[in-house]
Protein backbone atom coordinates (compact mmCIF):
# COMPACT_ATOMS: atom_id res chain seq x y z
CA UNK A 1 0.00 0.00 0.00
CA UNK A 2 1.39 3.24 -1.12
CA UNK A 3 1.20 6.13 0.81
CA UNK A 4 -1.20 7.91 -0.86
CA UNK A 5 -3.70 4.66 -2.02
CA UNK A 6 -5.65 4.53 1.21
CA UNK A 7 -6.65 8.35 0.79
CA UNK A 8 -9.98 9.84 -1.00
CA UNK A 9 -9.25 9.76 -4.12
CA UNK A 10 -9.03 12.76 -5.55
CA UNK A 11 -9.98 13.86 -9.36
CA UNK A 12 -6.26 13.55 -9.45
CA UNK A 13 -4.12 11.97 -11.98
CA UNK A 14 -5.41 13.51 -15.39
CA UNK A 15 -3.84 15.50 -17.62
CA UNK A 16 -6.17 18.42 -17.39
CA UNK A 17 -4.62 18.95 -13.97
CA UNK A 18 -1.29 19.84 -15.80
CA UNK A 19 -1.32 23.50 -15.14
CA UNK A 20 -2.55 23.32 -11.50
CA UNK A 21 -0.69 25.13 -9.17
CA UNK A 22 0.77 23.81 -5.96
CA UNK A 23 -2.43 24.54 -3.75
CA UNK A 24 -5.63 22.26 -5.01
CA UNK A 25 -8.97 24.25 -5.86
CA UNK A 26 -10.97 22.50 -3.70
CA UNK A 27 -11.16 23.83 -0.73
CA UNK A 28 -12.19 20.46 1.04
CA UNK A 29 -9.08 19.09 -0.14
CA UNK A 30 -6.19 20.75 -0.13
CA UNK A 31 -2.92 20.18 -1.67
CA UNK A 32 0.69 21.53 -0.99
CA UNK A 33 3.87 21.33 -1.90
CA UNK A 34 6.46 21.24 1.13
CA UNK A 35 10.03 21.56 1.48
CA UNK A 36 12.56 20.52 3.64
CA UNK A 37 15.48 22.67 4.13
CA UNK A 38 18.21 22.76 6.70
CA UNK A 39 21.92 21.06 7.48
CA UNK A 40 23.04 17.92 6.62
CA UNK A 41 22.47 15.11 9.68
CA UNK A 42 19.96 17.75 11.75
CA UNK A 43 17.21 14.81 10.88
CA UNK A 44 15.27 16.44 8.24
CA UNK A 45 14.37 12.94 6.71
CA UNK A 46 13.79 11.57 10.02
CA UNK A 47 11.18 14.28 10.70
CA UNK A 48 9.35 12.99 7.66
CA UNK A 49 9.34 9.21 8.50
CA UNK A 50 8.12 10.09 11.95
CA UNK A 51 4.93 11.73 10.05
CA UNK A 52 4.06 9.54 7.47
CA UNK A 53 5.19 6.12 9.49
CA UNK A 54 2.37 3.43 9.97
CA UNK A 55 1.41 4.54 6.20
CA UNK A 56 4.73 4.81 5.22
CA UNK A 57 5.70 1.92 2.49
CA UNK A 58 9.06 2.85 1.40
CA UNK A 59 8.48 0.12 -2.06
CA UNK A 60 5.39 2.54 -2.93
CA UNK A 61 5.09 3.69 -6.40
CA UNK A 62 4.67 6.89 -5.71
CA UNK A 63 7.69 7.88 -3.44
CA UNK A 64 11.35 7.72 -4.21
CA UNK A 65 12.62 6.70 -0.43
CA UNK A 66 12.47 9.25 2.28
CA UNK A 67 13.35 12.37 -0.44
CA UNK A 68 10.17 12.31 -1.87
CA UNK A 69 6.91 11.24 -0.33
CA UNK A 70 3.16 12.32 0.30
CA UNK A 71 1.17 12.31 3.12
CA UNK A 72 -2.59 13.18 3.20
CA UNK A 73 -3.46 15.01 7.17
CA UNK A 74 -7.24 15.04 7.72
CA UNK A 75 -8.17 18.26 10.34
CA UNK A 76 -10.68 18.48 12.67
CA UNK A 77 -12.71 20.59 10.31
CA UNK A 78 -12.57 18.22 7.48
CA UNK A 79 -10.49 19.63 5.24
CA UNK A 80 -7.58 17.15 4.44
CA UNK A 81 -4.49 18.60 3.26
CA UNK A 82 -2.51 16.50 1.13
CA UNK A 83 1.75 17.23 1.41
CA UNK A 84 3.84 16.35 -1.25
CA UNK A 85 6.86 16.43 0.90
CA UNK A 86 10.15 17.18 -0.93
CA UNK A 87 13.38 16.56 1.20
CA UNK A 88 17.13 18.56 0.20
CA UNK A 89 20.33 17.94 0.16
CA UNK A 90 21.78 19.46 3.14
CA UNK A 91 25.39 19.70 1.92
CA UNK A 92 27.25 22.82 1.42
CA UNK A 93 27.58 22.15 -2.10
CA UNK A 94 24.13 21.49 -3.02
CA UNK A 95 22.79 24.68 -1.51
CA UNK A 96 22.43 26.35 -5.14
CA UNK A 97 20.28 23.47 -6.39
CA UNK A 98 17.55 24.67 -3.55
CA UNK A 99 15.66 27.03 -5.44
CA UNK A 100 14.87 24.14 -7.65
CA UNK A 101 13.00 22.61 -4.51
CA UNK A 102 11.47 25.25 -2.99
CA UNK A 103 10.26 27.17 -6.32
CA UNK A 104 6.33 26.59 -6.12
CA UNK A 105 6.55 25.74 -2.98
CA UNK A 106 3.38 26.54 -0.26
CA UNK A 107 5.18 25.74 2.73
CA UNK A 108 8.77 25.54 4.17
CA UNK A 109 10.17 23.26 6.85
CA UNK A 110 13.36 25.17 7.93
CA UNK A 111 15.11 22.33 10.25
CA UNK A 112 18.32 22.72 13.12
CA UNK A 113 19.59 20.70 15.64
CA UNK A 114 19.00 22.12 19.05
CA UNK A 115 22.78 20.59 20.11
CA UNK A 116 24.75 22.31 17.21
CA UNK A 117 24.90 26.19 16.84
CA UNK A 118 26.55 25.58 13.54
CA UNK A 119 23.10 24.43 12.13
CA UNK A 120 21.16 26.98 13.39
CA UNK A 121 23.47 29.46 11.46
CA UNK A 122 22.67 27.34 8.70
CA UNK A 123 19.10 27.32 9.07
CA UNK A 124 19.30 31.20 9.39
CA UNK A 125 21.14 31.30 6.05
CA UNK A 126 18.07 29.46 4.74
CA UNK A 127 15.60 31.54 6.35
CA UNK A 128 17.17 34.62 4.67
CA UNK A 129 17.40 32.99 1.60
CA UNK A 130 13.16 32.26 1.44
CA UNK A 131 13.04 35.65 2.56
CA UNK A 132 14.74 36.54 -0.40
CA UNK A 133 13.82 34.15 -3.08
CA UNK A 134 10.71 31.99 -1.84
CA UNK A 135 6.93 32.81 -2.97
CA UNK A 136 5.43 35.58 -0.77
CA UNK A 137 2.76 33.23 0.75
CA UNK A 138 4.83 30.24 1.50
CA UNK A 139 4.32 29.43 5.13
CA UNK A 140 7.39 28.87 6.84
CA UNK A 141 8.21 27.04 10.06
CA UNK A 142 11.42 26.63 12.32
CA UNK A 143 11.91 23.31 14.01
CA UNK A 144 14.54 22.43 16.36
CA UNK A 145 14.75 19.15 16.07
CA UNK A 146 16.22 16.65 18.54
CA UNK A 147 14.62 18.34 21.71
CA UNK A 148 15.27 14.72 23.40
CA UNK A 149 18.79 15.40 23.36
CA UNK A 150 17.96 18.64 25.78
CA UNK A 151 20.94 17.99 28.09
CA UNK A 152 23.45 19.00 24.95
CA UNK A 153 21.12 21.85 23.73
CA UNK A 154 23.20 24.94 22.62
CA UNK A 155 20.20 26.93 20.72
CA UNK A 156 17.95 27.99 23.62
CA UNK A 157 14.45 27.95 22.69
CA UNK A 158 14.49 31.67 22.94
CA UNK A 159 16.54 32.72 20.57
CA UNK A 160 15.28 30.34 18.23
CA UNK A 161 11.38 31.73 19.17
CA UNK A 162 13.00 35.15 18.67
CA UNK A 163 14.06 34.86 15.47
CA UNK A 164 10.57 33.03 14.10
CA UNK A 165 9.03 36.07 15.29
CA UNK A 166 11.29 38.09 13.61
CA UNK A 167 10.47 36.56 10.46
CA UNK A 168 6.92 35.60 10.58
CA UNK A 169 7.66 31.99 11.00
CA UNK A 170 6.27 29.35 13.69
CA UNK A 171 8.65 27.81 16.02
CA UNK A 172 8.27 24.29 17.44
CA UNK A 173 11.13 21.89 18.74
CA UNK A 174 10.55 18.58 17.78
CA UNK A 175 11.76 15.30 18.65
CA UNK A 176 12.09 12.43 15.84
CA UNK A 177 13.31 10.16 17.91
CA UNK A 178 10.10 10.76 20.18
CA UNK A 179 7.61 11.79 18.42
CA UNK A 180 7.59 14.46 19.81
CA UNK A 181 5.47 17.08 18.02
CA UNK A 182 6.07 16.09 14.55
CA UNK A 183 1.98 15.87 14.19
CA UNK A 184 1.28 19.19 15.67
CA UNK A 185 4.07 20.66 13.12
CA UNK A 186 2.28 19.17 10.42
CA UNK A 187 -1.11 20.31 11.39
CA UNK A 188 0.05 23.69 12.26
CA UNK A 189 0.87 24.40 8.79
CA UNK A 190 -2.31 22.90 7.15
CA UNK A 191 -4.18 25.16 9.68
CA UNK A 192 -2.31 28.31 7.94
CA UNK A 193 -2.73 27.16 4.28
CA UNK A 194 -4.35 29.79 2.52
CA UNK A 195 -8.09 28.33 1.77
CA UNK A 196 -9.38 28.84 -1.57
CA UNK A 197 -11.99 31.47 -1.71
CA UNK A 198 -15.30 29.61 -2.47
CA UNK A 199 -16.72 29.97 -6.06
CA UNK A 200 -20.09 31.69 -6.20
CA UNK B 1 22.48 14.75 -24.03
CA UNK B 2 18.99 15.36 -24.09
CA UNK B 3 17.02 18.99 -24.50
CA UNK B 4 14.04 19.44 -22.39
CA UNK B 5 10.62 19.01 -24.27
CA UNK B 6 8.12 21.53 -23.77
CA UNK B 7 5.98 19.30 -22.13
CA UNK B 8 9.21 18.73 -19.46
CA UNK B 9 9.15 22.18 -18.83
CA UNK B 10 5.66 22.26 -17.89
CA UNK B 11 6.28 19.41 -15.76
CA UNK B 12 3.73 17.74 -17.98
CA UNK B 13 3.12 14.31 -15.66
CA UNK B 14 5.03 15.05 -12.65
CA UNK B 15 2.02 15.91 -10.69
CA UNK B 16 0.17 12.78 -11.72
CA UNK B 17 3.15 11.10 -10.80
CA UNK B 18 2.22 12.33 -7.44
CA UNK B 19 -1.52 12.21 -7.56
CA UNK B 20 -2.76 9.02 -9.75
CA UNK B 21 0.19 7.64 -11.25
CA UNK B 22 -0.08 4.06 -9.32
CA UNK B 23 1.45 2.53 -12.70
CA UNK B 24 4.00 4.85 -12.27
CA UNK B 25 6.71 1.93 -11.75
CA UNK B 26 5.86 0.25 -14.38
CA UNK B 27 8.73 -0.19 -16.52
CA UNK B 28 7.53 1.38 -19.95
CA UNK B 29 8.74 -1.71 -21.66
CA UNK B 30 6.72 -4.05 -19.32
CA UNK B 31 3.97 -6.11 -21.21
CA UNK B 32 1.47 -4.64 -19.21
CA UNK B 33 2.45 -1.04 -20.31
CA UNK B 34 2.47 -2.04 -24.08
CA UNK B 35 -1.03 -3.78 -23.47
CA UNK B 36 -2.23 -0.57 -22.52
CA UNK B 37 -0.75 1.64 -25.07
CA UNK B 38 -1.94 -1.08 -27.64
CA UNK B 39 -5.90 -1.02 -26.08
CA UNK B 40 -5.42 2.42 -26.69
CA UNK B 41 -4.78 2.79 -30.13
CA UNK B 42 -7.32 0.06 -30.74
CA UNK B 43 -10.47 2.04 -28.92
CA UNK B 44 -8.86 4.90 -31.48
CA UNK B 45 -9.39 2.67 -34.38
CA UNK B 46 -12.95 1.88 -33.96
CA UNK B 47 -15.93 3.80 -35.98
CA UNK B 48 -16.87 4.88 -32.74
CA UNK B 49 -13.46 7.02 -32.47
CA UNK B 50 -13.31 8.59 -35.75
CA UNK B 51 -13.97 12.28 -34.04
CA UNK B 52 -11.15 12.11 -31.59
CA UNK B 53 -8.80 9.99 -33.99
CA UNK B 54 -9.69 13.62 -36.78
CA UNK B 55 -9.06 15.93 -33.77
CA UNK B 56 -5.67 13.90 -33.30
CA UNK B 57 -4.70 14.21 -37.05
CA UNK B 58 -5.86 17.72 -37.35
CA UNK B 59 -4.03 19.11 -34.15
CA UNK B 60 -0.38 17.22 -35.59
CA UNK B 61 -0.84 18.90 -39.16
CA UNK B 62 -1.99 22.26 -37.96
CA UNK B 63 0.95 21.69 -35.58
CA UNK B 64 3.47 20.53 -38.47
CA UNK B 65 2.59 23.71 -40.60
CA UNK B 66 4.65 26.16 -38.24
CA UNK B 67 8.52 26.52 -37.17
CA UNK B 68 9.17 24.01 -34.02
CA UNK B 69 9.47 26.88 -31.16
CA UNK B 70 9.03 25.03 -27.47
CA UNK B 71 7.31 27.32 -26.22
CA UNK B 72 4.37 27.97 -28.40
CA UNK B 73 4.52 24.35 -29.10
CA UNK B 74 4.11 23.22 -25.26
CA UNK B 75 1.30 25.89 -24.93
CA UNK B 76 -0.40 24.26 -27.86
CA UNK B 77 0.20 20.82 -26.72
CA UNK B 78 -1.09 21.23 -23.08
CA UNK B 79 -4.39 22.68 -24.60
CA UNK B 80 -5.34 20.00 -26.77
CA UNK B 81 -4.50 17.43 -23.85
CA UNK B 82 -7.11 19.26 -21.92
CA UNK B 83 -9.67 19.31 -24.92
CA UNK B 84 -9.04 15.86 -25.63
CA UNK B 85 -9.15 14.81 -21.99
CA UNK B 86 -12.91 16.86 -21.45
CA UNK B 87 -13.49 14.59 -25.28
CA UNK B 88 -12.36 11.17 -23.75
CA UNK B 89 -14.39 11.80 -19.90
CA UNK B 90 -17.54 12.49 -22.58
CA UNK B 91 -17.19 9.92 -25.00
CA UNK B 92 -19.33 6.73 -25.66
CA UNK B 93 -16.64 4.62 -26.19
CA UNK B 94 -15.22 5.20 -22.62
CA UNK B 95 -18.78 6.02 -20.82
CA UNK B 96 -17.77 3.00 -18.33
CA UNK B 97 -14.48 3.22 -18.07
CA UNK B 98 -12.89 3.05 -15.06
CA UNK B 99 -10.71 6.03 -13.90
CA UNK B 100 -7.72 4.26 -14.13
CA UNK B 101 -8.37 2.82 -17.59
CA UNK B 102 -9.03 7.20 -18.65
CA UNK B 103 -5.94 7.53 -17.01
CA UNK B 104 -4.11 4.81 -19.53
CA UNK B 105 -6.08 6.34 -22.35
CA UNK B 106 -4.49 9.59 -21.46
CA UNK B 107 -1.37 8.24 -21.10
CA UNK B 108 -1.63 6.88 -24.45
CA UNK B 109 -2.63 9.64 -26.07
CA UNK B 110 0.44 11.60 -24.71
CA UNK B 111 2.61 8.79 -25.68
CA UNK B 112 1.04 8.92 -29.68
CA UNK B 113 0.94 12.53 -30.06
CA UNK B 114 4.87 12.76 -28.23
CA UNK B 115 6.42 10.13 -30.22
CA UNK B 116 4.94 11.85 -33.53
CA UNK B 117 6.48 15.08 -32.33
CA UNK B 118 9.46 14.01 -30.86
CA UNK B 119 11.82 15.08 -33.82
CA UNK B 120 10.33 19.05 -33.10
CA UNK B 121 10.40 18.30 -29.56
CA UNK B 122 14.00 17.13 -28.79
CA UNK B 123 17.19 18.99 -29.92
CA UNK B 124 14.85 20.48 -32.45
CA UNK B 125 16.67 23.62 -32.57
CA UNK B 126 20.18 24.55 -32.76
CA UNK B 127 19.94 26.47 -30.00
CA UNK B 128 18.90 23.15 -27.99
CA UNK B 129 21.67 21.24 -30.14
CA UNK B 130 24.37 23.66 -28.87
CA UNK B 131 23.22 23.60 -25.07
CA UNK B 132 23.28 19.93 -25.25
CA UNK B 133 26.93 19.45 -27.19
CA UNK B 134 27.87 21.94 -24.52
CA UNK B 135 26.38 19.74 -21.54
CA UNK B 136 27.67 17.01 -22.98
CA UNK B 137 31.44 18.13 -23.22
CA UNK B 138 31.19 19.40 -19.67
CA UNK B 139 29.63 16.09 -18.30
CA UNK B 140 32.40 14.46 -20.47
CA UNK B 141 35.38 16.07 -18.49
CA UNK B 142 33.59 14.88 -15.26
CA UNK B 143 32.86 11.15 -16.12
CA UNK B 144 36.75 10.88 -16.36
CA UNK B 145 37.64 12.53 -13.46
CA UNK B 146 34.87 12.69 -10.97
CA UNK B 147 34.67 9.99 -7.66
CA UNK B 148 31.78 9.45 -5.11
CA UNK B 149 33.84 11.36 -2.73
CA UNK B 150 34.02 13.99 -4.62
CA UNK B 151 30.07 14.56 -4.22
CA UNK B 152 30.14 13.15 -0.46
CA UNK B 153 28.86 10.17 -0.71
CA UNK B 154 29.69 8.19 2.13
CA UNK B 155 31.48 5.07 1.67
CA UNK B 156 28.92 2.92 2.82
CA UNK B 157 26.74 3.90 -0.14
CA UNK B 158 29.59 2.69 -2.46
CA UNK B 159 27.75 -0.14 -4.30
CA UNK B 160 29.35 -0.60 -7.88
CA UNK B 161 26.64 -3.59 -9.14
CA UNK B 162 23.51 -1.89 -7.24
CA UNK B 163 24.97 1.37 -8.86
CA UNK B 164 25.63 -0.13 -12.46
CA UNK B 165 22.00 -1.12 -12.56
CA UNK B 166 21.09 1.96 -11.98
CA UNK B 167 23.10 3.37 -14.94
CA UNK B 168 21.54 0.98 -16.67
CA UNK B 169 17.76 2.24 -15.92
CA UNK B 170 18.64 5.71 -16.75
CA UNK B 171 20.48 4.68 -20.11
CA UNK B 172 16.99 3.00 -21.22
CA UNK B 173 15.81 7.12 -21.29
CA UNK B 174 17.34 6.77 -25.28
CA UNK B 175 15.29 3.93 -26.33
CA UNK B 176 11.40 5.96 -25.36
CA UNK B 177 10.39 8.96 -27.48
CA UNK B 178 7.57 9.60 -24.94
CA UNK B 179 8.15 12.29 -21.87
CA UNK B 180 6.09 9.78 -19.83
CA UNK B 181 8.12 7.03 -20.98
CA UNK B 182 11.56 8.75 -19.91
CA UNK B 183 10.37 9.51 -16.41
CA UNK B 184 9.82 5.87 -16.16
CA UNK B 185 13.12 4.98 -16.59
CA UNK B 186 14.15 8.08 -14.41
CA UNK B 187 11.71 6.76 -11.96
CA UNK B 188 13.35 2.93 -11.79
CA UNK B 189 16.85 4.54 -11.79
CA UNK B 190 15.35 6.46 -8.33
CA UNK B 191 13.86 3.16 -7.12
CA UNK B 192 17.35 1.24 -7.53
CA UNK B 193 19.02 4.16 -5.40
CA UNK B 194 16.49 3.96 -3.22
CA UNK B 195 16.55 0.02 -2.52
CA UNK B 196 20.27 0.36 -2.27
CA UNK B 197 19.87 3.34 0.47
CA UNK B 198 16.70 1.55 2.41
CA UNK B 199 18.97 -2.03 2.14
CA UNK B 200 22.36 -0.42 3.46
CA UNK B 201 20.30 1.48 5.85
CA UNK B 202 18.65 -1.54 7.32
CA UNK B 203 21.92 -4.04 7.28
CA UNK B 204 23.44 -1.49 9.64
CA UNK B 205 20.59 0.01 11.59
CA UNK B 206 20.89 3.08 10.43
CA UNK B 207 18.36 6.09 9.73
CA UNK B 208 16.79 5.61 6.46
CA UNK B 209 18.21 8.74 4.58
CA UNK B 210 16.78 11.11 2.69
CA UNK B 211 18.39 13.52 0.22
CA UNK B 212 21.25 14.08 1.79
CA UNK B 213 22.32 10.87 0.67
CA UNK B 214 20.07 10.43 -2.09
CA UNK B 215 20.75 13.43 -4.45
CA UNK B 216 25.09 12.85 -4.21
CA UNK B 217 24.37 9.62 -5.47
CA UNK B 218 21.51 10.23 -8.27
CA UNK B 219 24.14 13.01 -9.65
CA UNK B 220 26.99 10.48 -9.68
CA UNK B 221 24.79 8.06 -11.65
CA UNK B 222 23.30 10.38 -14.05
CA UNK B 223 27.21 11.51 -14.99
CA UNK B 224 28.04 7.82 -15.67
CA UNK B 225 25.04 6.89 -17.55
CA UNK B 226 25.30 9.79 -20.14
CA UNK B 227 26.34 8.93 -23.53
CA UNK B 228 28.57 11.61 -24.95
CA UNK B 229 27.59 13.35 -28.16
Amino acid sequence: MGCSSSLPANSTGGLGNINNENSATDSKNLKVKLVLLGDSGVGKSCIVLRFVRGQFDPTSKVTIGASFLSQTLALEDSTTVKFEIWDTAGQERYAALAPLYYRGAGAAIVVYDITSAESFNKAQYWVKELQRHGSQDMIMALVGNKADLHEKRTVSSQEAQEHADMNNMFFVETSAKTADNINQLFEEIAKRLPRPTPLS
Amino acid sequence: SLSPAPTDRQNSKSLSLWAGGQAAMESPTSAASRVDFYGFLDRMRRPEAADLFRSIKSFLASLSLDEPSAEADGARVQAFFAEMEAAIRGHPLWADATHQEIDHALEGLEKYIMTKLFDRTFAASPEDAAADAEVSDKIGLLQRFVRPHHLDIPKVLNNEASWLIAVKELQKINSFKSPWEKLLCMMSCCQVINNLLLNVSMTNDRTPSGADEFLPILIYITIKASFLL
